[in-house]
């Protein structure tokens, strides 16, 4: 009748990311969970770390976003570029070197903080180490390519 | 017996899931997974203090099921309910 009647899972994304905006919605400020994927990389480790969304206002450049791409559906990547007049917003994954596109309006929600590792570090995004890592990695986007095959070479190692 | 009264029970992509919720925050690592039967002895439970006898009738009057198989059913639900400690002990 009943082989596992408590147990935990994860669901399908669209359904998922639709309950994350009713809960945000209904008033509540932060909604967590675990990030499937590795776009986010080397900050955000795929399945090891946590993000804290709040609703997406007065999202700016910079600000890491759930939204809905025209490329790729539902992303946590960080907003590149808000074109105010077209509506149209870039986003680029930090682990990537393309870019995805949405509307203002597909912006869902934005990440406030970060839960890391096995210790459950929070780093919120006013925090140093997240702003001093930001400015960083964005910087570096020239050489990113070359800075992400060395993270992949270290995390084997690893 | 009574539950602990930081969970919601919701229905998230069609599916009963417990939900820890804190006041202001949702968080999906600890979600918990309830299946028909699963939801249903949680809402009898929700009522206010339980024991597995008043689930246990409070599941045959619902369900067509063997006194035994209920009673297997019963003892399962709260088991796992104590082993993720959602129950506030009898003291």
């Amino acid at each position: 009748m009943m082989a596992e009647m408590i147990h935990t899972k994860c669901y399908d994304n669209a359904l998922f990311v639709s309950e994350i905006v009713k809960l945000l919605d209904e008033g509540k400020t932060e909604v967590i969970f675990t990030i499937n994927g590795r776009s986010m990389r080397p900050f955000i480790e795929h399945k090891r770390d946590s993000v804290v969304l709040s609703k997406a206002n007065n999202i700016k450049e910079g600000d890491v976003v759930l939204a809905k791409s025209i490329e790729k559906g539902y992303v946590v990547h960080r907003l590149v570029k808000i074109d105010r007049k077209s509506k149209v917003c870039v986003l680029r994954g930090d682990g990537n070197l393309d870019m995805e596109h949405c509307f203002e309006k597909d912006v869902l929600a934005k990440a406030v903080a970060f839960v890391r590792k096995k210790k459950r570090q929070r780093v919120g995004v006013d925090s140093f180490q997240w702003k001093a890592y930001s400015w960083l990695w964005t910087h570096l986007l020239p050489v990113r390519r070359h800075l992400l095959a060395l993270h992949r070479r270290l995390i084997i190692v690893n | 017996m009574k539950l602990k009264e930081n969970l919601e029970l919701r229905n998230v992509c069609g599916e009963n899931v417990l939900i820890p919720c804190g006041i202001n925050s949702v968080d999906f690592n600890y979600i918990i997974h309830l299946n028909e039967t699963g939801a249903f002895l949680w809402k009898e439970a929700q009522k206010g203090v339980f024991a597995t006898e008043s689930l246990l009738d409070a599941l045959m009057e619902e369900y067509e099921v063997s006194e035994e198989q209920a009673r297997k059913d019963v003892v399962d639900f709260i088991e796992k309910l104590k082993s993720q400690h959602l129950v506030e002990s009898d003291k």
